[in-house]
């Protein structure tokens, strides 16, 4: 771990600082474009963060944009910085592989919304990033490379947006995108010591993005600041006629809404029992996410315990809703291309595909109930903060859906119950760094709140942040 | 007793026309068992008054300004 430095190296300044040498016009896109690129090449072959490095195509962008602010045209923070994508949003002519072999040769004839989006904001694809195989949690073989926890290689990124985390962490890109169903961004986000956001469902475009689950899946943002998140979900979000389950709430600049640095003084946090008394829950995590609680305090937040009874079963309840639109999805390809699966996303596939409609029906309705439980606990509170998960990132080998492993059983059932409430009530819910255990692990705080309320948790997660130094750690590489 | 047999998955696969061998059944078995499950273990008068989430409502942004469980996003 290096210590805090006055002024970080290119690769892990935030998109905020880049962005300002970028508008003065003292640092050129293409070197940056160059720097990112030449980190990849060192160092992503012992991360794994990369399916496909796009290096003509973005220094064809880093050019146009170099240009592009030369002639006065500088189109605003995101002009000129390297973005890489989780491999599930669909670029225009490179392969979205879905981290699978049964997706090897699939190559978009069409760029996803959100990649236009990018583009029409001056981003530089840098290129598309690894995951667990079609966003499923729990891979064992990944047929691009295993992915890497950048502050110890021998633990994992998690999942299921693994490179994004990766990538980030290790100042290989200067913000992802990842997708979250039912964790994938803020369990790598926390895995890997960054800031990532799960948006508020619809608020994020889902056209031409890989799905696993229609009612659940959102695409947001990965990166090393509170600050970054909302300027790259500015750019993403909004309205998509290609995706009827966009939502047409307007939408603000997050970056730029003065709230951001409003502090926490007077805002009510909720603490869910079920999460931070719970058994299974590790002593490093819990003594974390209690002091930063204590440092929101601090600065004027106020904070009580609420319940959230049925939440422990959440797991269940998103194995059983999610894992079943999977297996919809899957259902052809399995029955005529299984052997191509890895051996634990086709197990896990497999279960799903065979539960009963009553209980898909009866999940819908404890679905339904955990949204209730979360709704009236927000009635009173402003936000609920609970760990990210309840453990540092375990290592490779413990990491799998094999039985016993991180992706399996009763420790999955324990990690879902902290990520999965938030996904089955369509609520948006942010990680942000909040310590290291004493391995030398990040750990990650959740920050929940109700539909639409992005700024309200930008604003909480920016007290924070601004209060420590967590941020401003990076692995020693 | 398991709560979902090798056989049970076995028929189910036949059912879903999933070609499935026994090991694979087995495990099935044990996973979708243990689901199934932690699934039964919420209390039915709870769940007695709660209606199934819809899946593909498109969110409405007047019912944000008070979200309530009769108009949250996904239900």
């Amino acid at each position: 771990m290096t210590n805090p430095p006055s002024t970080p190296p290119l690769h892990y300044l935030s998109i905020t600082q880049t962005a300002a040498l970028i508008r003065a016009r003292e640092l050129s896109p293409v070197d940056l474009a160059h720097a990112y690129l030449d980190r990849i090449t060192a160092l992503d072959g012992a991360l794994g963060a990369y399916i496909t490095v796009m290096r003509d195509q973005s220094l064809t962008q880093a050019r146009r944009a170099e240009t592009e602010i030369q002639s006065g045209n500088y189109k605003g923070a995101l002009h000129g910085i390297p973005i890489a994508v989780k491999d599930i949003i669909d670029a225009k002519g490179v392969l979205t592989s879905a981290g699978s072999r049964v997706l090897a040769d699939n190559i978009p004839a069409e760029d996803s919304t959100i990649i236009e989006r990018l583009d029409s904001a001056g981003a530089i694809l840098l290129g598309k990033l690894n995951l667990s195989e079609f966003a499923i949690g729990g891979t064992i073989d990944h047929p691009y490379g295993t992915p890497r926890n950048p502050w110890n290689p021998d633990h994992t990124a998690g999942g299921s947006s693994s490179g994004s985390g990766v990538a980030v962490a290790g100042g290989l890109c200067a913000a992802a995108l990842g997708s979250d169903t039912g964790g994938s961004i803020r369990g790598p986000s926390a895995f890997c010591g960054i800031v990532g956001l799960r948006p508020t469902y619809g608020r994020v475009t889902r056209h031409r993005v890989i799905p696993m689950c229609w009612s659940m899946d959102t695409v947001g943002p990965m990166t090393r600041s509170v600050a970054d998140c909302a300027l790259v979900l500015s750019a993403i979000a909004g309205a998509d006629p290609r995706d009827p389950t966009s939502s047409a709430m307007p939408v603000p600049d997050y970056a730029a809404d003065p709230a951001l640095e409003r502090g926490a003084r007077g805002l009510r946090i909720g603490l869910p029992t079920e999460m931070l008394d719970f058994d299974g829950l590790n002593h490093e995590v819990r003594q974390s996410v209690t002091r930063a609680v204590s440092v929101l305090e601090e600065h004027g937040a106020s904070a009580d315990e609420v319940s959230l009874p049925t939440s422990a079963s959440s797991g269940a309840v998103f194995l059983t809703t999610a894992d079943v639109d999977a297996a919809a999805y899957h259902s052809d390809w399995l029955k005529t291309r299984g052997d191509l699966y890895d051996w634990s996303t086709r197990a896990r596939l497999e279960s799903a595909a065979l539960t009963p409609a009553s209980a898909y029906i009866r999940a819908q309705r404890a679905r339904a109930l955990i949204a209730s439980e979360l709704h009236a606990a927000l009635d009173t509170h402003d936000a609920l903060i609970l760990p990210s998960g309840p453990v540092p990132a375990p290592t490779i080998a413990a990491s799998t859906g094999r039985p016993g492993g991180y992706y399996q059983g009763s420790l999955d059932m324990a990690r879902r119950r902290y990520t999965s409430p938030a996904a089955l009530a369509g609520m948006p819910a942010i990680s942000v760094p909040c310590g290291f255990s004493q391995s030398g692990l990040p750990i990650g705080m959740q920050i929940i709140g109700k539909p639409f309320t992005e700024p309200l948790l930008f604003r909480l997660a920016r007290a924070y942040e601004r209060a420590t130094d967590w941020n401003e750690q990076h692995p020693d590489m | 007793m398991p709560y979902l047999t090798k056989q049970q998955a076995l028929q189910l696969a036949q059912i879903a026309g999933i070609p499935m061998d026994d090991q694979r059944a087995e495990l099935a078995a044990a996973r979708l068992g243990a689901a199934l499950q932690a699934l039964d273990q919420i209390p039915a008068d709870a769940l007695a008054s709660a209606e199934p989430a819809l899946t593909f409502a498109p969110i409405d942004p007047a019912a944000h300004q008070t979200p309530t469980h009769q108009d949250a996003p996904n239900d």
